[in-house]
């Protein structure tokens, strides 16, 4: 462990560095940000997962043909392991959760309430002070209200939600008007309802009817637990309330308008500025000055002076005093690179052949006597008409920044008003066609299932969790038969599901139906009550997220002359997997309802 | 696959009840991730300190913790209940993340010494070995090795039982011990060679 770095007697983290530290908020956000798109699958599964799932199918094929070895032997429930996985889960177990109606969020300010709009048009009124937390006292602030709703056959089947119900000891099925679950919590949470202040939903409903009745599901024992009669007002009207829109459910795009940086007037940028006069500085008596004539208009700050003499600055260390003794040609000035300073450059000729030398000294304008107090003179009236036009520009030029800064903030202000135009009318939009989609679908379904869809059922929630506007309807009648089968695929070889669903074409309802005691090897046995007066038909999710459908016209055919002796139902199975809900609607509308020859079928 | 039913087995550290609500809990996060916080409000500064034990900096410490849950909530649909608490899961995914930071940043491995730490591994030392010099038995911690010195911190650093020991380092509860005791061993012939 030579390369391992000893610590000794390190300080330890103190309360307060740990409290700092933590932050949730943050963490979720990073979760959401690296899982936009979580809705039930794992991400990046995908083929691990149909690997898994293909292993599952081959191993309970392998478990049917030991079970076929044993010849024909009869398995109890407890012992069997093909037994339906619905027996073995909990109570809500919905069978493809990427295809599940997803929660939709909103915060809610629990000391105010708010009036919150769903996309059915169901709406549910908070009233003030609604919540309770674990300990039983009020919450106050923030607090995250979550919603969904089922209505049609598909959505219940994928919600996983049990539609059996025990009354006294009858078995009924739940035909259903409608279905809800809400939860609430604030910072994770789970929040109860007070009672004082109960949540009042008024849930769009897809029937009415004096057979209709409120349900809340328990979810400890399974059982849904008979509320009331329902209540249903066909129009809804509220006193003006607080519109309280989605939270964190929303996925309202943020918009920054950020335009770039655009250039914008330097504060330095005033132009050409007017000559700044040279200020006279009287002569050093202790150095030499020189007398030349200078160019009025290549020099006008020296030009101004009169007798101006140029003098070897102190810090000169090139000049000699003996240059004073020679006789110079010619002498050049050039503006030095430190402030009035010139450099002057003498030449003199040193033969005929014209070989020249030259010297260059660092020099400064100055004066000697009475011409140092006419020229300072002098540089007070011209450094004040200076100053006075140095001021009239930087005015100007303050002036054009000002104007231009203006046009430069409007110009920003109505590109970020433009951009979030935009993005509002997208989400707009983005709304518009999930609310359409929804919609579609239900009034497909609605047309498919005869059910109407302009009511709305009064629920007054007293607990968070499911509830149900259910029509409950015997599995025995006068009309029934029984019926025992076992599944096929179309070309008869045994058909093992996770999920089987029995529908009655007439009636809003989708039922999971468990396999019963024995097994075969033609596969599990499944028993149940029908009326073949109705349009009874299957869906059935395989243990690989295929769909299987069997139509009521298949299920009238399979059960004529079969009415006591098992039967083998054979379904068609999807070419695929599925796991978006408008794709799983679609296919099984387009594979349930292939005839319009269909029993008469009434209420 | 998450299993609601508990079945009752006792747990370290934790009452049954405290472990079926955090199962509750997971059940409830992968509905909805925002229902995760009462678990990481939970285990936050157990796993912060966990951490800290095996890093060099404060700063280190504070961004692995949160990678820790971060990986915890994006993969909590693999995690599997099995009447132990939650923490195990999380202590695993800790262990794994502080091997990744190392490997990651090349640095070299660190580990941390108090007197009180020290201390209690004298007094595992047999009757009349106790006497050690506290700067011969760090030294001797030091030589034993990564996986090793993690044993020996785990067991007599953090006082964990040998079924959480077992648990957060994928042993059986049986080796666990065996190796626990080995190591004293070891260490006990270090430190003879070393007085």
């Amino acid at each position: 462990m030579s390369n391992i770095k000893v610590n000794r007697e390190r300080s330890a983290l103190s309360p307060e560095e740990m409290k700092g530290a933590k932050n949730f908020d943050a963490l979720l956000q990073q979760y959401q940000a690296m899982h936009p798109d979580r809705s039930g699958l794992p991400r990046g599964m995908g083929r691990k997962r149909w690997l898994a799932m293909g292993l599952a199918a081959v191993s309970l094929t392998g478990i049917v043909l030991f079970g076929w070895m044993i010849v024909h032997r009869v398995h109890t429930r407890g012992t069997h392991p093909l037994l339906s996985a619905a027996l073995r889960r909990g109570i809500v177990n919905p069978p493809i959760p990427a295809a599940n109606v997803m929660l939709t969020a909103y915060s809610v300010d629990a000391a105010q309430g708010a009036v919150l709009s769903y996309p059915t048009g169901t709406h549910i009124l908070v009233p003030a002070h609604a919540f309770l937390d674990e300990k039983g006292a009020v919450v106050q602030g923030a607090v995250r209200l979550q919603y969904r709703e089922w209505h049609n056959p598909v959505d219940i089947m994928l919600s996983g939600i049990p539609m059996n119900y025990d009354s006294g000891g009858q078995k009924m099925r739940f035909e259903s008007a409608g279905m809800m679950q809400m939860l609430a919590s604030q910072n994770g949470h789970p929040l109860s309802v007070n009672p004082e202040a109960m949540i009042q939903v008024n849930l769009r409903t897809t029937d009415t009817g004096s057979r209709y009745n409120l349900y809340y599901l328990d979810t400890l024992s399974g059982q849904w637990v008979y509320k009331q009669k329902v209540r249903t007002n066909p129009g809804i009207t509220f006193a003006a309330g607080k519109q309280a829109g989605a939270g964190a459910g929303d996925r309202t795009p943020q918009t920054d308008g950020g335009l770039g940086v655009a250039a914008f007037p330097s504060d330095t940028d005033m132009g050409d500025l007017p000559q700044k006069p040279v200020e006279p500085v009287a002569a050093d008596p202790s150095r030499p000055v020189f007398n030349i004539a200078v160019n009025e208009q290549e020099f006008p700050e020296i030009a101004v002076y009169k007798n101006v003499q140029f003098q070897v600055t102190a810090d000169e260390q090139h000049f000699n005093a003996d240059y004073e003794k020679l006789t110079w040609n010619n002498a050049v000035v050039k503006p030095g690179t430190e402030a009035g300073t010139y450099l002057v450059t003498f030449e003199r000729f040193l033969n005929q052949q014209g070989k020249k030398q030259s010297i260059t000294f660092k020099t400064r304008p100055v004066f000697t006597g009475g011409d140092l107090a006419a020229a300072q003179e002098k540089f007070h009236q011209l450094f004040a008409a200076y100053q006075e036009k140095l001021e009239q520009k930087r005015a100007a030029a303050k002036a054009a920044r000002g104007k231009d800064s203006l046009q430069f903030a409007q110009k920003v202000r109505i590109a970020n008003q433009l951009l979030q135009a935009q993005a509002d009318t997208l989400v707009k939009r983005q709304q518009q066609f999930i609310a359409a989609m929804q919609l579609q679908n239900q009034q497909l379904l609605n047309r498919a299932f005869n059910v109407s869809d302009s009511l709305f059922t009064l629920i007054q929630v007293d607990r968070f969790g499911f509830w149900n506007n259910d029509a409950p309807y015997p599995f025995a009648g006068a009309r029934t038969r029984k019926a025992s089968f076992v599944l096929m695929d179309e070309e008869e070889r045994p058909l093992v599901v996770a999920d089987l669903f029995f529908l009655i074409k007439s009636k809003n309802s989708c039922c999971l139906i468990h396999p019963g005691q024995s097994i075969l090897s033609s596969g599990l046995v499944y028993t149940l009550n029908y009326d073949p007066e109705e349009a009874n038909l299957f869906w059935a999710i395989t243990t690989d997220f295929h769909l299987a459908v069997l139509d009521p016209q298949d299920f009238e055919f399979c059960m004529k002359g079969n009415r006591d002796e098992l039967v083998k139902l054979k379904l068609k199975v999807s070419p695929r997997r599925f796991s978006d809900a408008t794709e799983i609607n679609q296919y099984l509308m387009d594979n349930s309802f292939a005839s319009d020859n269909e029993p008469s079928s009434g209420k | 696959m998450i299993s609601s039913t508990f079945t009752g087995m006792s747990s370290y550290h934790q009452l049954p009840a405290a472990v079926q609500s955090d199962q509750d809990c997971v059940v409830r996060s992968l509905e909805d991730m925002a229902l995760f916080q009462p678990l990481y409000d939970k285990y936050y500064e157990s796993i912060l300190g966990f951490i800290y034990l095996r890093v060099d900096s404060k700063e280190e410490a504070f961004d692995i913790t949160q990678q820790v849950f971060l990986q915890a909530m994006s993969n909590l649909r693999k995690y599997s209940f099995r009447g132990l608490p939650f923490s195990s899961w999380l202590y695993r995914i800790a262990v794994h993340e502080i091997g990744n930071h190392f490997r990651r940043n090349r640095q070299r491995e660190c580990i941390n010494l108090e007197e009180r730490h020290l201390k209690n591994v004298a007094d595992e030392l047999p009757d009349g070995e106790q006497d050690i010099k506290m700067e011969i038995l760090a030294g001797c911690l030091q030589a034993l090795g990564g996986k090793d010195f993690e044993l020996i911190q785990m067991r007599f650093f953090e006082r964990r039982s040998f079924a959480e020991i077992a648990e957060i380092l994928g042993l059986t509860e049986n080796h666990a011990k065996v190796k626990t005791y080995r190591l004293l061993e070891k260490l006990r012939v270090k430190l003879n060679r070393n007085r």
